[in-house]
């Protein structure tokens, strides 16, 4: 802006260079209604649709298993533990995340949840958010985002693990 | 019509007329006088009782000016341990004026985490880390292309200033390091993911800066190239020995890191947060064990950091709290201005160049002290962030070098141009002497480095003190520090000389005492 103000005040100054139009505010920028499913990046980072389509599918996947299948109609007492956030980007809305998988978890009826305070239980699963990156030329990216479960019985014994992987690539530069 | 507009149209005018005459025959005349030219004495300038002037051992005049000037008011009340004045104090000079620029925000951010204003501090570390993505993305230019030596118009006018300022590389890894505090005083654990991502911007800038020099060598190499053709020998020139003489002094400073990239905050603070989560999931012990491990690396003279490691091998003992402590102590060195003549074939053409000088921190130790005096931990360098920034000169020569070599180009060429002018020509002079300055800013609020102390202490010490005492062990801070007793502590000390600043976790820590 400094740059731009003085370069300005330069050409103003000489008045050699004649009449000089300056651009006005220029157009309006074309916005429009986006698929709320859409999967389209404008970086390397989660959007609202990740959020939602990872954490249905690691719900899926949990809830699809042998273990989850061999509960039947006896609902055991769940807990959903706070989404442990080990990204490189503490912007990420983990309650979205959150509650996303509760909801799916409620949705299908295959058990009971209970608060993260409650004392009686029948399985705790923990989940956790990662990632790792990777930077090429050029400033060429690849980042990939990992969301795992794990589900442990109330002696701790771990009973379930599953997760799902978003690789997200970039070419282009990027200041950092 | 004013004069700032007088001296514009004079400014531009010269300038119109320089750099045509730069760019029709940048070197060949001004190559040939100086390689003919007896040596002759620089001209004496008179002497200028600004403050803090001083003349150099080589001969030029050392003083403060541009941006380095303009913060003294806030440095000032940093000094007298007036935060909330600095912060207000800042917001004036600088925030209200200039916003949307990267170096008023992580000011304003440092002090204002040093008047413990958490969320202020992390809104100006994020617009900060926004104005980064928003106005340098798409840039292949790092921090010294983009800021001073390759920006053409800020080489070709002589005024360093005049460019946005992205903040020098090791400056924008301290950016996020400090954000992180901020997040741990508030008791959060987003200190982790900030921290994580200082850890890969290291690795990107070490990588950018390295790419930067070789492309200053290079273009330095290729104007030599194209002035031997035409028969200049820029050898005659004498530009290296000249930066080497006004640069060399820091060398030694310089060389107690193997480069500006080894700050190894980035990676302790990673590992703090673990070993706080390490209380609630004790697998995570070993990770915060390898991220201990990856910060000595880089520091591995640290005993602070070299006993976390050790420590994390054993598991959290039950009934105690753990108790992390990082002092920042003194400020990082601030940039002044060099100038002095330049003997051109026989003309003096006034060099300004930007320098760090350092400023030592009169503390040598400090101590954490019970409140009745037992001591309970020494506190260990984590980072030196001076000998970072000095670094980080010496491994930008390169660019100063190319800087010193357009600027005597212009300064020469401007002399003639304006010479012809006469009284006008006087008036132009005064006036584009008065603009070109070197770029002066740097982020002045930081410290001079970064200590810490780690204690595992029993869950009902609700006091402690730290004591900083000088050479010959003196007290000269003696501050107690009020612990939260329903959780894990992180203290922030923030000393400048005998004032010292502290502010513990103003929320319970995430992990649970055991």
């Amino acid at each position: 802006m400094k740059l731009l103000n003085f370069v300005g005040a330069s050409l103003i100054a000489t008045a050699l260079v004649g009449c000089n139009t300056m651009p006005g505010p220029g157009g309006q920028a074309g916005v429009s209604v986006l698929d709320s499913n859409t999967r389209a990046h404008l970086d390397t980072e989660l959007t609202m649709a990740d959020y939602t389509a990872f954490a249905e599918n690691v719900t899926n996947k949990m809830l699809s298993s042998r273990i989850v299948q061999s509960w039947g109609n006896k609902r055991p007492r769940l807990i959903v533990a706070r989404l442990q956030n080990n990204t490189d980007n503490e912007n990420i809305r983990m309650q979205d995340i959150h509650d996303r998988i509760t909801e799916t978890i409620l949705n299908s009826g295959v058990a009971r949840l209970v608060d993260t305070s409650a004392t009686r239980f029948d399985y705790v699963v923990k989940t956790e958010l990662s990632s790792t990156r990777q930077y090429g030329q050029d400033g060429a990216e690849l980042a990939f985002f990992k969301l795992e479960f794990k589900m442990f019985k109330i002696d701790g014994e771990m009973v379930g693990q599953w997760s799902d992987v978003l690789p997200l690539g970039r070419a282009k530069q990027k200041f950092l | 019509m004013s004069a700032s507009f007088m001296k514009k149209l004079a400014l531009a005018t010269a300038l119109s007329v320089s750099t045509t005459q730069l760019a029709a025959n940048p070197f060949a005349e001004l190559i040939n006088n100086v390689t003919s030219a007896n040596q002759q004495p620089a001209q004496a300038k008179p002497v200028d009782h600004a403050r803090q002037e001083k003349v150099t051992n080589e001969g030029g005049r050392q003083f403060a000016a541009g941006y380095s000037k303009a913060f003294y008011p806030v440095k000032s009340l940093l000094k007298q341990g007036q935060t909330d004045q600095a912060l207000q104090e800042h917001k004036t000079i600088f925030l209200e004026k200039d916003g949307k620029s990267f170096l008023a925000q992580v000011e304003h951010g440092l002090v204002a985490l040093d008047a413990n204003q958490t969320d202020t501090a992390i809104n100006a570390f994020a617009d900060a880390e926004h104005i980064l993505g928003q106005e340098f993305a798409g840039s292949k230019l790092g921090s010294m292309l983009q800021s001073s030596s390759s920006n053409l118009v800020s080489m070709i006018t002589g005024a360093g200033e005049i460019t946005d300022y992205p903040g020098e590389s090791f400056e924008r890894i301290l950016m996020l390091n400090y954000k992180s505090i901020a997040y741990m005083l508030q008791g959060e654990r987003k200190a982790y993911n900030v921290a994580r991502r200082s850890i890969d911007w290291q690795n990107i800038e070490k990588k950018r800066f390295r790419d930067e020099v070789e492309l200053a060598k290079k273009e330095l190499a290729k104007k030599e190239a194209e002035q031997k053709e035409q028969g200049n020998d820029l050898s005659g020139f004498g530009i290296t020995d000249t930066i080497n003489k006004y640069y060399g002094k820091s060398r030694k400073e310089a060389a107690q890191v193997p480069s500006a990239y080894v700050n190894p905050f980035g990676f302790y603070m990673t590992g703090m947060v673990q070993e706080f989560d390490s209380y609630d999931d004790r697998s995570l012990r070993d990770n915060a064990r390898i991220a201990y491990q990856k910060a000595l690396e880089l520091n591995p003279k640290s005993k602070v950091i070299k006993a976390a490691a050790a420590a994390m091998k054993k598991k959290p003992r039950r009934g105690r709290k753990l108790v992390h402590i990082i002092v920042a102590d003194g400020f990082s060195p601030e940039k002044r201005t060099v100038q002095f003549d330049y003997n051109a074939g026989g003309v003096p053409l006034p060099i300004k160049l930007p320098i760090y000088e350092a400023e030592t921190s009169p503390i040598h130790r400090f101590e954490i002290q019970t409140v009745s005096g037992k001591r309970l931990a020494r506190v260990h360098s984590i980072a030196d962030i001076n000998s970072i920034a000095l670094r980080h000169q010496y491994d930008s020569l390169p660019f100063q070098q190319l800087n010193m070599t357009v600027n005597v180009v212009r300064s020469y060429f401007e002399n003639r141009a304006l010479s012809k002018l006469g009284f006008l020509g006087k008036v132009v002079g005064d006036a584009r002497q008065e603009m070109a300055n070197p770029d002066m800013r740097s982020w002045i609020s930081l410290p001079e480095r970064f200590l810490a102390a780690r204690i595992e202490a029993p869950k009902n010490l609700s006091r402690i003190r730290i004591k900083g005492f000088d050479r010959r062990g003196r007290t000269l801070v003696n501050q107690v520090v009020k612990l939260r007793k329903d959780s894990h502590n992180f203290v922030y000390a923030r000393n400048i000389g005998k004032v010292m600043k502290v502010a513990t976790n103003q929320n319970k820590m995430w992990a649970p005492i055991k």
